[in-house]
């Protein structure tokens, strides 16, 4: 079941004020339900701080967007074709997750790339089952783990 | 080289033993206990990890992550179960136990993770009792502790 937050309680867990959430949620940066006249979150829609391996992959998905914007069919195609081949695996125990993906990607490419780039948990938990492999070039994708080695080391 | 994470219950449990409700994501994180530094786990990264082509082959990846990740009961190592296989890997692979990684779960206490534990419990796979006990052991602060205990003290009332 997801946990519902007030605004009171997302304030809180942000560290700003509850005007700031309202604001948030008025100007479509946070999603939310009403539960009668009052505004409800979900936790995991709540942008949070990420671990070191969750901003890796975050990294590495953003270098995939760019291969997204510059051919969507191609990239989106590869991406349909993994979660095909995974959900047929009889070791496959991610389909909650693979499923997910398949709708995410029938919503298209901005949602797509709203879940490559997004701060959130879910977004966090979407990515760490990424359908995105064999996307980019062998050696372009290590490229993009040596510059993420190298901007970690320096941090 | 440690499984640690939601996929180390594979190393008690095949795939056929598990209830459905206890999915995983399609990640494996691996802890190099002997290294001295990253460069084993860079190198798990960039061979086998995310957006590699065994990730694309397999439907699943190894991270690379450190020790101090993942919060542990005392004793975990005395616990660990050990494969001896010779097919696909040059080291034993071992993993963590299945009451230590729910006490690990417990600690973290994200949504997907009471759900893991929680579809164990349901399917008489994890002793809530040891649950408990493996959770008054764990390496962390005092909060992460209780919040922790507090999470666990639910399951034995399912």
């Amino acid at each position: 079941m997801d946990e519902l937050l007030t605004t009171g309680q997302v304030a809180a867990r942000l560290g700003c004020t509850r005007q700031h959430v309202v604001d948030l949620c008025e100007r479509g940066d946070l999603p939310f339900v009403k539960v009668g006249t009052h505004r409800r979150i979900r936790a995991r829609d709540l942008p949070r701080t990420l671990t070191d391996d969750q901003r890796r992959s975050l990294w590495y998905h953003h270098a995939v967007a760019g291969a997204l914007v510059a051919d969507p069919a191609e990239v989106l195609g590869r991406a349909r074709d993994n979660l095909e081949s995974w959900l047929a695996k009889p070791s496959n125990r991610a389909t909650p997750w693979l499923e997910e993906w398949q709708r995410i990607l029938d919503e298209g490419v901005e949602s797509v790339l709203d879940v490559m780039t997004s701060p959130t948990q879910r977004a966090a938990d979407l990515r760490q089952s990424t359908p995105f492999a064999g996307v980019l070039a062998r050696d372009e994708r290590e490229r993009v783990l040596q510059q993420w080695t190298d901007l970690r080391r320096s941090a | 080289m440690l499984v640690i994470g939601s996929q180390s219950i594979l190393g008690t449990y095949d795939e056929d033993g598990l209830p459905s409700a206890a999915t995983v994501s399609i990640e494996a994180d691996l802890v190099f206990l002997g290294a001295r530094d990253r460069r084993p786990s860079d190198q798990v990264n960039v061979l086998i990890g995310e957006g590699s082509d065994f990730h694309a082959t397999h439907g699943v990846y190894a991270e690379g992550v450190e020790r101090g990740v993942a919060i542990l009961p005392r004793g975990w190592r005395r616990r660990v179960v050990t494969w001896h296989r010779t097919d696909s890997l040059p080291a034993s692979p071992r993993f963590l136990e299945r009451h230590d990684l729910a006490a690990s779960k417990l600690a973290r206490g994200e949504e997907k993770d009471l759900r893991f534990v929680g579809a164990l419990v349901d399917a008489g796979l994890l002793d809530p009792a040891v649950v408990a006990a493996r959770v008054e052991t764990l390496e962390a602060a005092a909060g992460v502790v209780a919040a922790a205990r507090a999470r666990a003290a639910a399951f034995r009332t399912r």
